[in-house]
């Protein structure tokens, strides 16, 4: 092996993950070749430092008068009983255990007995309301912002509910503001059409017919999702603006976070700033940066809808830029054999190839190095946007 | 490869430990208070490692407490007391990080804060102050160089933490020891 390769393996070498044989040849190098050595040693005295860091480290104060105010309030799960006081205590009954609480002060009989009989009586009923119309009726607050939103065949005053199944129309002087439970809202702009698909704790599901909708959810990403004819907008964690046209193709953009486009098993994935145009029979397109060229935009568009690919990738190629390895990525699995290798090669032209990914990798579609590529391009992980 | 630390010089015997659980369990909240003084050091030190923040690691220590408080009947001891501890140390203080960034996400672009994060780890001063140094690296890299070389988790047991492949961890452990060993040369 030579040093560039050595290299590669010395962090799984210091860690102890190579087998016999790799081991024994780094091992030889490294007693011919101070360069390596070297390199070696570095990582070696971070492991080290890394592993005598005090692993215990106190707080500025003691923080158990916090701890214990909020435990005192809760339940313990396992908490049979609390004995707070002698009165509601044990006591010793002919040798053996029995457990006594205190008789009921007869003070407080009347006036105490009907107050808390009508306190349970209120409570029962405003948990029964919450129950009903969490159980079946779910629903959405609707805001309106101008003209005369429809909901249904009813017009919109000032404040409304969208109810699961029902449409929300606006005409072309009309706007209204959705609340999206406790995670978002949804602004609706003129001419446009949704309907609310579902709304549950783990999942907020509208129907965009056509129309436009700027949406900021700050909830855990994948509770939000927006069906359009030809794709479905995932919500990241963020802030996004999405315009279906008549057509039911359909342009989002998103202004911060991420989101993602997904029909059948083809996502796109774009990161703020980005834009991702999507088709009715073609789903969602490549992901792309507004201040792209024109020629790149135009043969992006190609790429994505025509059928001449092989014309529109060799401008693509010509015209991308660093920042355009973002739709390079997202082409490397639309592609195969030599158009990929292009497309590889231009992407490792643009940027830096991380440790762990290789050509062959790209060429055989390994996930693993998609992933770490796409990760070295900046937009965040994958992964971890996907599960929180 | 070390393992995550398990023992504490200062811990009490095994069965001192088992019996305090079985109190608190039980809703004694004073063996709580003693199993929290014999854990309070360790939480806080992976809390303050992965928030880089003494003020939220305070808080975040706190919600760890709370948290074993409310699930402990679900400790059935399988697993040490103090790995069980650690993990939702570690869980509460990464779920912490990422509500903070999404909500930051609302309001910074997203590119800005990775340049950031890039202006500041090629930055550094000359001598390595490893304990700093970790705290300016880009922030996946930074998570894995905490759980493997500092807290000793394995790589699969990283990826079940972060929910990425075994490769994205090794590839961000590599990437994090690389930029640590560019600042010692500095």
């Amino acid at each position: 092996m030579k040093c560039k390769e050595i290299k590669y393996y010395l962090n799984d070498y210091a860690d102890g993950h190579l087998i016999n044989e790799i081991r024994d040849e780094i091992k030889n190098h490294l007693n011919v070749c101070t360069d390596c050595k070297s390199y070696y040693d570095d990582i070696i005295t971070i492991i080290s430092e890394a592993q005598i860091l005090p692993k215990e480290i106190s707080p500025s104060k003691d923080l158990w008068e916090g701890i214990s105010e909020r435990i005192s309030g809760k339940k313990n799960p396992v908490k049979i009983f609390t004995i707070h006081s002698k009165e509601n205590s044990f006591y010793e009954s002919d040798g053996s255990r029995a457990l006594f609480f205190k008789k009921p002060d007869k003070k407080r009989g009347g006036w105490f007995v009907i107050g808390a009989a009508a306190i349970a009586v209120v409570l029962g009923i405003a948990l029964g309301i919450f129950y009903y119309f969490q159980s079946s009726t779910a629903f959405w607050t609707v805001e309106k912002l101008a003209g005369t939103p429809i909901i249904g065949s009813d017009e919109l005053t000032d404040h409304g509910i969208l109810k699961v199944g029902e449409w929300l129309e606006t005409d072309d002087k009309s706007r209204a503001r959705l609340k999206v439970g406790l995670i978002g809202e949804v602004d609706v702009q003129p001419k446009s059409r949704l309907k609310l698909v579902e709304t549950t704790p783990t999942e907020y599901r509208i129907s965009l017919d056509r129309g436009k909708i700027n949406a900021a959810i700050w909830a855990p990403p994948r509770l939000f999702f927006v069906e359009t004819p030809s794709a479905t907008a995932i919500d990241l964690g963020c802030m996004y603006t999405l315009e279906v046209a008549e057509d039911g193709s359909g342009i989002l953009k998103v202004t911060s976070g991420w989101v993602a486009l997904q029909s059948g098993d083809v996502e796109s994935l774009i990161p703020a700033d980005a834009m991702c145009k999507t088709k009715k029979s073609y789903g969602p397109g490549t992901p792309y940066f507004e201040d792209a060229s024109k020629e790149f935009k135009t043969a992006l568009d190609e790429f994505d809808f025509s059928k001449d690919k092989n014309g529109a990738l060799s401008v693509i190629l010509k015209e991308a830029r660093e920042r355009d390895a973002l739709s390079l990525w997202h082409i490397l699995s639309k592609v195969l054999d030599e158009e990929r290798e292009r497309t590889y090669n231009k992407i490792s032209a643009l940027v830096e190839i991380p440790e762990g990914v290789t050509f062959e990798g790209i060429m055989n579609g390994n996930q693993e190095m998609m992933d770490t590529l796409w990760e070295s391009l900046g937009y965040g992980s994958r992964s971890i946007w996907n599960y929180l | 490869m070390v393992s995550p630390i398990k023992n504490r010089e200062y811990s009490l015997d095994s069965d001192v430990e088992d019996l305090l659980i079985k109190q608190a369990k039980e809703g004694d909240t004073n063996a709580f208070e003693k199993l929290y003084r014999m854990n309070v050091s360790r939480v806080y030190a992976i809390c303050l490692r992965i928030s880089s923040d003494k003020m939220r690691a305070e808080e975040l220590t706190q919600d760890v407490f709370v948290k074993v408080w409310e699930k402990l009947s679900s400790f059935r001891g399988d697993s040490l007391f103090s790995t069980w501890l650690y993990k939702i140390a570690v869980n509460t203080s990464l779920m912490e990080l990422r509500s903070r960034k999404r909500w930051f996400a609302r309001f910074i672009n997203f590119s800005d804060l990775l340049n950031f994060d890039k202006k500041i780890s090629i930055s550094m001063g000359t001598s390595i102050d490893l304990e700093k140094a970790v705290s300016y690296l880009p922030e996946k890299a930074r998570l894995v160089f905490i759980l493997h070389d500092v807290e000793g988790y394995k790589h699969d047991e990283i990826s079940e933490i972060l929910s990425v492949t075994t490769g994205t961890t090794k590839a961000q452990l590599h990437r994090a020891r690389k930029l640590l060993r560019e600042a010692m040369e500095k």
